[in-house]
């Protein structure tokens, strides 16, 4: 029998009280995932979402509990902006491009930060732009080009240092169905091919409903996950080794929708 | 060059910016070129007379308030012969320069002076020679006559010293100077002497003799005839505490416009830490923006300052000739080396800002 793929993302027990407005934002939320999956984290406003990715995105600390990636728990990451610009790719609900770059320099900002070389910024921007049918655009400011275009162009940006998670927040949420659909289904293919772990918080089931997994959030605690197979029911306890141990309440099958 | 488009994304602040950081410079350029070149003229002049050494009175606030008593010049005459040239200066009020620099010699110095035009003037006789820039002004030649005083004096020729302030003057003898410059019934007195050191003698020596042998008279170098001068120490004074203010305004401008910049673009650095920007990287844009607005302040502020400097040169209150009309390539270098310090230094508050902001705060900042 062959070993499990170690999962790429642990999620142990994770609690987050914000002190201000005293909200409970999550509650012991707990679920692992491996790499190149596709998941949709979806619940009602203020459910928790963003409030998960941005504890994912190391742009927050959570109160309890620890996130691992590839067995590396964040609370020890020294140099978390590098961090981010080497193994994290965001999208977000209103595309924030910086207005005075152009979409090439909105794409090449996250290899800025890691110093990578003009030539190579400049082949791999281009390369994602005309993934992303902007190779026409790639000179234009984002005020220039549609909305459609700049979350095509956020998404160039995500992927552009070839990051193991891709966290999407709202991703479809300012553009229209026809264009959030076309964002989804870019952002899933090129994740795909990148190998990467993609996480898309929304609260669109046509968005849901076109990722592989889905994991609910209710008043900040995971209430539903319908694994990996999507069939309904999980259990990650088997899979997940101890360096990555799930907290005990999440340990058992929870049925999707219910 | 993302820098130049934030920098023009907000025109009009960034065009008050460069207008204030300008004229900080232009204030601090002006005045420093005025009292920089008002010490090199006058360095310039007394090394155009070959006046290796300059005695004047010990007790005087400085060289041209100087006043020396007559026996005690025809002792120094009697010492140091024809090396020595005994002055008489002093500044008239005439319609045609409020400050007309009058200057008396004997015979022997006016010979040393080199002549463009014309000849010396005649001992005893209401004759001048002037400075080539003060005939140009009052275009004059000579054989023409200026008004002195109350008394036409006759041009004999034109002299140029290669210093604005004497080029202006006008050079008469010793006579007719102490009429024009001396109150009535004041006892013969000269300004100061000037002192040429031949026959191989060491300066010092020379300089520690007359100060020794002479204890109410102050022998210093000619080149240092400009630093002992109260105008030039007291403008100096000025110019240092004009520069610093000049420093500390320009410094506020560019830390509040750089402030705004900070707080207008706040979601901006959100979204670029967010996707791995240091606050370093990020200062390093600002730090390119301050430069490019100050770089930008420096040579609009050295324009400024030459336009400046012409406007009071024409000035006839001010008197022609001794405002210089063009900055020193090595003043131009300081003002934009001052101007790319504040650039810095208006980044500091700035940059706590930064450092302080929360990538996920920034990115939900309104």
């Amino acid at each position: 029998m062959s070993e499990p793929a170690p999962p790429m993302l642990c999620v142990d027990a994770v609690s987050r009280r914000f002190t201000d407005g005293d909200v409970q934002a999550l509650r012991q939320v707990s679920f692992s995932a491996l790499a190149g999956e596709t998941i949709a984290l979806t619940g009602p406003s203020g459910c928790g979402k963003s409030t998960l990715l941005s504890l994912i995105g190391l742009l927050d600390r959570p109160d309890e509990g620890r996130i691992l990636v590839e067995g590396q728990d964040l609370a020890g990451v020294r140099r978390p902006f590098a961090f981010r610009a080497r193994r994290l790719g965001f999208v977000f609900q209103y595309h924030h491009m910086v207005p005075t770059m152009t979409l090439q320099e909105n794409v090449e900002a996250p290899m800025l930060a890691l110093g990578v070389p003009r030539a190579q910024r400049h082949a791999r921007a281009a390369e994602l732009l005309q993934a992303m049918d902007l190779e026409g655009r790639a000179n234009f400011l984002p005020r220039h080009v549609s909305g459609g275009e700049r979350q095509r162009a956020a998404v160039a940006r995500a992927l552009v240092n070839r990051p193991d998670i891709v966290l999407a927040d709202e991703p479809t949420g300012s553009l229209d169905s026809r264009n959030g659909q076309r964002v989804v289904e870019l952002l899933i293919a090129h994740a795909r091919a990148e190998g990467a772990l993609v996480l898309v918080a929304s609260h669109n089931p046509e968005v849901a409903a076109s990722l592989a997994r889905r994991i609910a959030l209710r008043d900040g605690a995971l209430v539903a996950d319908s694994g990996r197979s999507g069939t309904g029911t999980a259990d990650h306890s088997a899979d997940v080794p101890a360096a990555c141990r799930l907290g005990a309440d999440q340990k058992k099958p929870i049925a999707f929708g219910s | 060059m993302i820098f130049l488009r934030n920098v023009l994304r907000a025109r009009g602040r960034s065009l008050m910016t460069v207008i204030g950081i300008a004229s900080g410079i232009a204030l601090f350029t002006a005045i420093t070129a005025i009292t920089s070149d008002l010490q090199t003229q006058i360095d310039g002049a007394v090394a155009s007379y070959r006046a290796e050494i300059v005695i004047s009175e010990r007790r005087a606030t400085s060289p041209m308030s100087s006043r020396v008593a007559g026996p005690l010049m025809d002792q120094l005459v009697a010492d140091f012969g024809d090396d020595l040239a005994p002055l008489l200066m002093g500044t008239l009020n005439e319609p045609w320069n409020p400050y007309a620099l009058v200057i008396g010699a004997d015979a022997r110095f006016v010979r040393r002076i080199p002549l463009v035009r014309g000849v010396p003037f005649n001992a005893g006789q209401p004759e001048m020679v002037i400075g080539e820039l003060g005939a140009q002004r009052l275009g004059l030649a000579p054989g023409q006559t200026v008004p002195v005083g109350g008394r036409d004096y006759r041009v004999t020729g034109i002299f140029r010293s290669g210093s604005r302030i004497f080029d202006s003057a006008l050079l008469t003898d010793l006579g007719e100077a102490r009429r024009l410059l001396s109150r009535d019934g004041a006892a013969k007195h000269y300004t100061l002497a000037a002192l040429h050191v031949s026959g191989g003698r060491s300066p010092d020596e020379v300089m520690r003799q007359v100060n020794a042998k002479y204890p109410s008279l102050r022998a210093v170098p000619g080149t240092e005839l400009s630093g002992s001068l109260r105008l030039i120490r007291i403008v100096r004074a000025f110019v240092g505490t004009i520069s610093v203010i000049a420093i500390f305004g320009t410094c506020v401008v560019l830390t509040n416009t750089m402030l705004m910049a900070v707080a207008e673009r706040t979601r901006e650095i959100g979204i670029l830490m967010t996707v791995g920007w240091t606050p370093w990287m990020v200062m390093r844009m600002l730090l390119a923006e301050s430069l490019l607005l100050c770089l930008l302040g420096a040579l609009l502020g050295d324009a400024f300052a030459i336009g400046i400097l012409h406007a009071v040169n024409r000035l006839p209150s001010v008197g022609f000739g001794w405002i210089p009309v063009d900055l020193p390539l090595p003043l131009v270098g300081v003002s934009v080396l001052m101007a790319l310090a504040v650039a810095v230094l208006a980044l500091l508050w700035p940059a706590l800002v930064v450092l302080r902001l929360q990538p996920l705060a920034a990115l939900r900042h309104e």
